[in-house]
């Protein structure tokens, strides 16, 4: 049945009707099993809840015990990154006029002319 | 205080904690509501269920951070319900069987009168059943769900004027859907006028 645009408005006997449908439509009853099935729906969720919190409890245990020795690991690497900087800080020393003539003529002459004559 | 008088929000936090009589209490409470919901959408007693179990898990995994935020409990639940079957009538592209209104014997009525009570709880189920989507679920939040208009336009995304213009157009449409049953309805109509209707 196809409701008329022009469909006219609810007389007041009507909308009584309309309501004591509605109201019988009201009683709409699931079963007991989908009750029970969604409290067990529950049981299951808190179940696994508790289950990853005793598993995520467990890691942040072992983690706790280790956390000295991953701070000092930390420091350590951090340490060595220091030194290591410092050191490579003052390997550009200047060079001398006789070192820089002798990488000079490094460049300029072949490998072999150098071994020959010594110079290499 | 005891479960019943206890409001749904303490319930919820309760059952949060992992309080099974709280979540048992708030199941007691809503599952029927929620199914009706789902029943109403989806037209199909299987996807209503599982549409309310998928209702009541969502449940418990905000249960825990659920707050009001101005709206009534009741209110955000047929919300998700409602929500989740939109996702599920926009997944399946609407191709769930759909079932004849069920069936709700009077248990104070004799057999006669419960049989004649079946005829025409089936026969409103069917008027329900029949109207477009959107009017079906206006009357399902506001006739059925007894939601307030302004909350059930909030869970519609519609304005309360919409919201209003649509019941106004499903009720005309169970207007002319039950007419051949008004007389039984106010208790005086013979079986063949409900069997004409279906």
């Amino acid at each position: 049945m196809t409701q008329s645009p022009t469909s006219p408005e609810l007389t007041p006997e009507e909308e009584a009707l309309i309501d004591a449908a509605l109201k019988e439509a009201r009683m709409l009853e699931t079963s007991e099993a989908l009750k029970r099935t969604l409290l067990e729906d529950f049981d299951d969720f808190h179940r696994r809840k508790r289950q990853a919190s005793a598993a995520f409890g467990g890691l942040e245990k072992m983690f706790g015990r280790f956390r000295y020795a991953a701070a000092g690991a930390f420091a350590s690497i951090a340490a060595f990154g220091a030194v290591t900087g410092v050191i490579t800080a003052n390997v550009s020393t200047a060079l001398s006029p006789e070192e820089e003539l002798y990488l000079y003529a490094e460049d300029i002459l072949p490998d072999a002319l150098l071994d020959e004559e010594g110079v290499g | 205080m005891s479960n019943a008088e206890e409001n749904d929000e303490a319930l919820v936090r309760r059952a949060g904690a992992g309080d099974r009589a709280a979540a048992a209490m708030l199941i007691e409470r809503h599952t029927n509501r929620v199914y009706a919901v789902c029943y109403r959408m989806l037209k199909n007693s299987a996807a209503a269920e599982d549409a309310s179990q998928e209702t009541f898990l969502r449940l418990w995994k905000h249960a825990d951070r659920w707050k009001p935020q101005g709206a009534k409990f009741e209110t955000w639940l047929t919300r998700v319900a409602m929500n989740l079957c939109l996702d599920q009538l926009r997944k399946r592209g609407r191709e769930l069987p759909e079932e004849e209104g069920p069936e709700m014997p009077d248990p104070a009525a004799g057999p006669d009168d419960a049989l004649f009570s079946n005829e025409r709880a089936r026969a409103i189920e069917q008027a329900i059943h029949m109207l477009p989507d959107r009017q079906r679920i206006a009357v399902t939040l506001c006739h059925l769900q007894e939601l307030s208009n302004i909350e059930a336009a909030d869970i519609m995304n519609i304005s309360v004027d919409a919201m209003e213009s649509l019941l106004a157009r499903a009720r005309r449409n169970l207007r002319d859907r039950l007419a051949p049953m008004q007389h039984h309805l106010t208790g005086t109509m013979s079986h063949d006028a409900i069997s004409n209707i279906s």
